[in-house]
């Protein structure tokens, strides 16, 4: 298996991959965003309760899951970086981290509208809230740690320790609804169905899907730069930079 | 194929989070009755605590019990459909707040006159989203 995968993953054929592909995603993912934000906004029926503040959901819940699934992907790279050593997962994990941190930001921000008008509170220490915010502390807290240590490998090290030791959250964010009484409602989307109606529900994929090529976009970049940063120096590297 | 001291590794990851894992279900079992935003009506009457201090009730406002007293002040029974609590409130209502709708109350007990002098209220909406229907009158 390793000799099928691994050499697809050479950081110089993942450079030429991710110039390539940064920025025609970043277009199919700017035109796609603005498209479905117009319909969610202007297509879509009003909710009952709610009327037109429910539109929030389609930023809210898109993030929500990116945020989460890219913390898995940290804690997945990082596991697969100690245990095999691959240089490129140790790049992957890197570049990452600040898409998620993004992800959690914008998904603490847009609750926070959203509680105002429908709970009556902008901020409440519920388990849900409370979980996310420390998903966020921990996307800060390895930004910090990615610039602590003079040792690139070092930091891949602890950076790969941390995340995995982190997905712990993951769950708990995931459940924390269930498990304990929180001010925020329960999913809404489980595998018995969706409690949304099915004429809204067409806006969450719609919106997930131009998220997703946007973060990829940002996340080549990064990839690029994190590549440049530790094998820029190459002779390999140079000829692709130079043609 | 794993190779061996690959494998040990893989080992030892999955002890480490599990044990990390294990650590976290203690942690939160111990702070079990911190980590619930709200107690219900069923568990303020079971639990035996300090009547004076502020705690915050959470349930469904039972249909029917909506009373305009003077002023903006209201009252309404919260039920968890096992038993139920009179809560008395002043001061602004959250849109989303109603009849059969959750709502967590802040304040603390009457003991008196076994009420729920609340300062705070704030709307639980539930997860279900149906688009509005306009009916088009000819």
């Amino acid at each position: 298996m390793y000799k099928y995968v691994a050499k697809y993953f050479i950081p110089s054929r993942v450079f030429k991959f991710c110039n390539l592909t940064a920025i025609p995603t970043f277009i199919i993912g700017l035109i796609a965003f603005l498209l479905s934000s117009y319909f969610v906004i202007y297509s879509l029926p009003a909710d009952v309760e709610q009327q037109e503040i429910y539109r929030i959901l389609f930023i809210h819940v898109p993030s929500a899951i990116l945020s989460e699934l890219i913390y898995l992907f940290l804690a997945v790279n990082g596991f697969i970086y100690l245990v095999w050593r691959t240089k490129i997962s140790a790049i992957f994990l890197n570049s990452a981290i600040s898409i998620g941190l993004i992800f959690t930001a914008i998904v603490l921000i847009s609750g926070s509208i959203w509680g105002k008008p429908t709970w009556g509170t902008y901020w409440v220490w519920d388990a849900r809230i409370t979980s996310t915010f420390i998903l966020l502390i921990q996307y800060i807290g390895l930004i910090a740690l990615r610039s602590s240590f003079s040792s690139k490998q070092t930091t891949d090290q602890i950076l790969s320790i941390v995340s995995i030791i982190g997905a712990v959250n993951i769950p708990i964010i995931k459940f924390s609804v269930d498990w304990w009484n929180t001010l925020h409602q329960n999913a809404s989307i489980t595998t018995s169905g969706s409690a949304i109606d099915s004429e809204m529900l067409i806006g969450l994929p719609l919106m997930l899907v131009s998220l997703l090529f946007l973060s990829f976009s940002i996340f080549a970049r990064n990839i690029q730069f994190e590549i440049l940063t530790r094998t820029g120096k190459t002779s390999a590297m140079r000829e692709i930079i130079n043609g | 194929m794993i190779r061996k001291n690959r494998l040990n590794k893989i080992y030892l990851i999955i002890f480490f989070l599990l044990s990390v894992g294990l650590i976290t279900f203690f942690i939160l079992r111990a702070l079990e009755k911190n980590i619930d935003l709200y107690l219900t009506p069923s568990e303020v009457k079971a639990a035996d605590f300090n009547q004076f201090d502020d705690f915050k009730l959470g349930g469904m406002v039972k249909v029917g019990s909506l009373q305009k007293l003077e002023g903006l002040e209201i009252s309404f029974i919260v039920t968890d459909f096992q038993s139920e609590m009179t809560v008395i409130y002043e001061g602004v209502l959250p849109n989303l707040f109603k009849e059969n709708s959750g709502v967590v109350a802040t304040g603390s007990l009457n003991p008196e006159q076994n009420q729920f002098i609340a300062t705070e209220i704030l709307a639980k909406h539930d997860e279900n989203y149906m688009p509005v229907k306009i009916e088009v009158q000819n």
